[in-house]
């Protein structure tokens, strides 16, 4: 299942392919191909089931990662315990197009040659074999940790260690590298002894490796304790369903900052660029997210500017757009991001005396933080930001500066391109074919993927007309609605409370996502439930449109548990209303809360 | 009668305005205007009932006509039938029983009157078989009930019986009237009350740590929380905002006001908090024959998001909202759309309602509705001031109020003519 392993898969009896699986496909198909149309299904209904060349183990990647260009060598990854076990509950688009990792080169996993091969360990601490996966998808949790969060939780994927680890560097520079690398090697022995055997143990010890790595002294413990315990379980599971699995266990993902945690809010602040006052009047079932006062924030930001020395203007403006709300949609700050960071590279000078990848990684994780206080992340966001880390991680050593800041600007708009833009291409070319002559859409407020599809099929010469649904506090739809009208559809306006008088006359109902999550729940705009259970009431059908590097693979029950806070002042004025002033002066009383729901 | 009619018609362009607020107003307003009517109708010697039926029908329909969607008007004014019809009846009862009269056997044909023994209760008797006739498909065809058949048989009796036959109704009539706006007072303090009634009910429903959820506002469910919380029962109250008029602001600042803490979300946020929710407790703007419920918009959506968690979705509502009509097509045809103004606003917005581009039709129409029909099922329990029923008994509670006859307010017109 491991392709790297392909000289022994076939024989392999621990090794039990569940589903289906096809052979790789050879390298040269696999880079600049457009995506293979599997089942172009997938990519806007996020309920199919997984595409069938998802070979389970090293093939896939994840929707965030674009496959590397052949002639990438540099390969730290390719290691026999990076099991790459994708999540099977994401279902691919036919964007990932499945591209085995230099598949060609041995698998064989040798100390001297991770040596060799540069830019690992030595150069990046705690980038071990087993975790610098920057192809695989490893159960990656949300990467945008607030600065703070430097211990280790057991079980932390991969991934985040490696963000962890550039946040947190001050603590690691108390080991040196070479007794880092030293570790490393030790650690890899005893993992191929022990892997053998295939037995657990060594997977605990890998997985304390690249803790212990982190913290040498510290948290080895606490890690390793709960790996255990964690690991057992999820082992005892999935039974015999992959091999490497057992090695490099299904880990939960981290848990997010929880709010309520004053320990971490506090190291949370500490490290903050922007001061945020609290709000008063927190509604208590959401004490676990951040709750700021609003419009403390920009004078602050305005009066820091030329304080804020390592933040890049381009970064600083993007913030700043995000912060007002100028900027709005997953795609549009995610691309927004992406080009910022873009400049923020292209005028990148490594400091002397030190890497350019550790560098350039903790540099783009304080931007991170920075957005991050402006306005929380997007699973966009959090993925592209993934990606790019990865990126970086990945260059080799032997790269000058200027060649290796050309090469992740590259990887940059090539990851714009290909996993938004022409992603948003096959998902329009699928989804009008669902629109027929005499339709009539409903939308809720305003995806950029579903006005595309509108307006492509507009163009197409389809027979239809739009109701746009709306709601308070944000009234996206009003921006939609114009920008419809202008191209000539009839369109139809309503507020989210009339929807179930329009839905009787609706026969599709189209929605946007801002994430689709592992256990199949759409997380979207508030409110959009609400849409989908009239639709379902009535027996309308509901298309939901999603790119797929939006895809992640946490679980959501309800929208209590992960949510964003806005501004409390949105609700109690009406804009374009004036005479609804019921609630002025009233803001601070004690009794009354406004929740802001986004 | 002049000062009548004035009030009539002012009433009436009230309603075609749409001046009042709120279906309690309009009840009141209404049944004061019936007694007025009432008390000022002459009434003829014989078939007193009949006469006051006629006119408040008269008025009644041109009631309705104005403001059809507003189902008070029509529930007061078929109250009142209902009451004049009651009334009738139990006068009738009382003079049989009090002239001794032997049990006369309730004929359904009546074309037997001829042959009774001419007494001088006679027009009495036969007068309160009219009355007291069950009904049967006989009387739905025979469609003129009283006025037809009292007139015969007072020309058949004697003259003997003329002045005590003139006697008795003259002072029957005056007692008919009397009764009957004494009743119609009766109905104008319930009406009144009703709020009262309907609190002394949360008690047993609101308990300590609640959650409750309420939509828009509305003046019961203010008093209903409040009078749970006179007694000392602690809970929390989310209010949805209720777009696009935002009562839902107005009932946060009363809770407030009263000490109870309140969260005020927008409408959008419903399904999101309504997991965290015990009790979804709403008004009602009416309630049909069948159970189902004309509320403000948006109450549909959470009636199915509440079904959907298992929430109980509890109605408040007044008798005088109870409509003995069933909803066919409530969506259209007992709703109302409003300005659009109030979604959009038209600076912004003009270039895209121009009729001029296309076909000739605009391109953009804007929907506002004001009300939404909940149909019964989702529904868990209707509290009105005569207690809690379930959504399946609201018919039962028609016959209570309403008569059977007065389903359809329209004269009709009489054979005679």
């Amino acid at each position: 299942m491991d392709p790297r392993r392909s000289a022994r898969t076939v024989s392999d009896p621990k090794v039990r392919q569940v589903g289906f699986f096809t052979q790789p496909p050879p390298p040269d198909r696999s880079i600049s191909d457009p995506p293979r149309h599997h089942d172009p299904i997938q990519s806007s209904s996020p309920s199919s089931p997984p595409v069938n060349d998802h070979s389970p183990s090293g093939n896939s990647l994840s929707p965030v990662m674009i496959p590397p260009p052949r002639h990438h060598s540099d390969t730290l990854l390719r290691t026999a315990l990076q099991a790459t076990s994708p999540t099977t509950s994401f279902p691919y688009s036919a964007r990932t197009v499945t591209v085995p990792q230099e598949n060609d080169d041995v698998s064989s996993f040798s100390p001297g040659r991770r040596v060799v091969s540069g830019k690992s360990p030595s150069s990046f601490p705690g980038v071990k074999a087993s975790s610098v996966p920057a192809s695989e998808l490893t159960t990656v949790s949300v990467v945008n940790l607030p600065p703070g969060i430097s211990e280790k939780s057991g079980g932390a994927a991969v991934e985040v260690q490696n963000d962890q680890l550039a946040r947190s560097k001050p603590l690691k520079e108390k080991t040196s590298k070479a007794e880092r690398r030293a570790l490393q090697e030790a650690q890899r022995a005893a993992k191929a002894a022990a892997k053998a055997e295939g037995s657990k143990a060594p997977a605990a010890a890998s997985k304390v490796g690249p803790s212990a790595n982190t913290k040498p002294s510290k948290a080895a413990k606490p890690p390793s304790q709960k790996n255990d315990g964690s690991q057992v379980a999820p082992s005892e599971k999935k039974g015999g369903d992959r091999a490497p699995e057992k090695d490099r266990k299904k880990d939960a993902p981290h848990p997010r900052m929880q709010y309520d945690d004053a320990s971490r809010v506090e190291k949370a602040k500490k490290r903050a660029v922007v001061k945020q006052t609290e709000a008063r009047n927190r509604v208590e079932l959401f004490r676990h997210l951040p709750q700021y006062e609003h419009g403390t924030q920009l004078p602050d930001l305005e009066t820091k500017f030329f304080e804020l020395n390592p933040m890049h203007p381009a970064v600083y403006k993007v913030g700043l757009q995000y912060l007002s709300g100028d900027i709005c949609g997953g795609n549009a700050r995610c691309i927004a991001m992406l080009q910022a960071f873009k400049e923020a590279i292209k005028d990148y000078l490594t400091p002397p005396e030190k890497t350019l990848i550790r560098d350039l990684t903790a540099r783009i994780s304080s931007y991170v933080s920075f957005l991050i206080e402006c306005r929380p992340l997007s699973i966009s966001m959090g993925n592209a930001i993934k990606f790019l880390k990865s990126q970086i991680a990945k260059l080799p050593l032997s790269l000058s500066e200027s060649e290796a800041k050309a090469s992740l600007m590259l990887d940059i708009d090539r990851f714009i391109n290909e996993k938004i833009i022409l992603a948003d291409k096959v998902i329009v070319k699928h989804a009008v074919t669902k629109i027929r002559d005499g339709d009539v859409l409903l939308t809720y407020g305003a995806s950029s993927a579903v006005e595309m599809i509108l307006l492509h099929a507009h163009e197409l010469g389809k027979q239809f007309r739009v109701v746009v649904v709306d709601s308070r506090p944000k009234l996206e739809g009003q921006l939609l609605l114009r920008r419809l009208v202008r191209k000539g559809l009839s369109c139809t306006y309503t507020h989210v409370n009339a929807v179930s008088c329009i839905m009787h006359e609706v026969t599709r109902v189209f929605l946007g996502a801002s994430s689709v999550l592992s256990n199949g729940t759409v997380y979207s705009r508030v409110g959009t439930a609400c849409v989908a259970m009239v639709a379902h009431a009535l027996h309308v059908p509901v298309l939901v449109c999603c790119e797929a590097y939006k895809f992640h693979e946490r679980v959501q029950l309800d929208s209590i548990c992960s949510n964003e806070l806005g501004n409390p002042d949105a609700i109690s004025k009406v804009s374009g209303r004036e005479e609804i002033s019921y609630l002025d002066g009233l803001v601070n009383s004690d009794n009354l809360q406004l929740l802001n729901l986004m | 009668m002049p000062d009548t009619q004035a009030l009539v018609n002012d009433f009436l362009n009230q309603l075609k305005k749409r001046k009042i607020e709120g279906s309690q107003a309009t009840a009141k307003q209404t049944a004061e205007l019936l007694r007025s009517v009432i008390s000022q109708t002459r009434v003829p010697y014989t078939n007193q009932a009949g006469a006051l039926i006629d006119s408040v029908k008269a008025v009644g329909e041109r009631l309705i006509a104005a403001n059809p969607v507003e189902l008070a008007v029509g529930n007061i004014v078929r109250r009142v039938l209902h009451i004049i019809r009651e009334e009738d009846v139990s006068l009738t009862t009382a003079a049989m029983a009090g002239l001794n009269l032997s049990a006369v056997s309730d004929d359904e044909d009546d074309a037997d009157r001829d042959d009774r023994p001419v007494l001088s209760a006679a027009a009495v008797a036969a007068a309160s078989r009219s009355t007291l006739r069950p009904p049967s498909l006989q009387t739905l065809l025979e469609d003129v009930p009283d006025s037809a058949a009292v007139p015969h048989t007072s020309s058949s009796g004697g003259d003997s019986e003329g002045k005590s036959k003139s006697a008795d109704k003259s002072s029957r009539s005056r007692k008919l009237k009397h009764d009957v706006i004494e009743a119609v007072n009766e109905l104008i303090q319930d009406i009144n009350t009703c709020h009262e009634q309907i609190a002394e009910q949360a008690v047993e429903h609101i308990h300590q740590n609640e959650v409750i959820l309420t939509l828009g506002s509305s003046r019961t469910v203010l008093e209903f929380l409040c009078a749970a919380k006179e007694k000392k029962r602690s809970f929390r109250v989310f209010v949805a905002e209720g777009a696009p008029r935002y009562q839902g602001h107005l009932l946060a600042k009363e809770l407030v006001a009263r000490g109870l803490q309140t969260t005020l979300i927008t409408d959008s946020a419903v399904f999101a908090m309504i997991s965290r929710v015990n009790m979804v407790i709403v008004g009602a703007h009416a309630v049909m024959a069948n159970g189902g419920v004309i509320a403000p918009v948006g109450l549909n959506m959470v009636a199915l998001a509440a079904q959907k968690h298992a929430v109980p979705f509890v109605v408040l509502a007044g008798s005088h909202k109870l409509c003995p009509l069933y909803p066919h097509n409530p969506e259209v045809l007992l709703n109302e759309l409003r300005s659009p103004s109030e979604l959009l606003d038209f600076g912004e917005f003009s270039d895209c309602m121009d009729f001029g581009s296309g076909n000739g039709a605009p391109l953009l129409h804007v929907v506002n509705p004001t009300f939404d029909y909940v149909p019964p099922k989702l529904v868990s329990l209707f509290i009105t001031d005569t207690g809690g029923h379930n959504p399946s008994y609201m018919y039962r509670l028609i016959a209570d109020y309403y008569s059977a006859d007065d389903l359809v307010v329209q004269r009709r017109p009489t054979s005679g003519n």
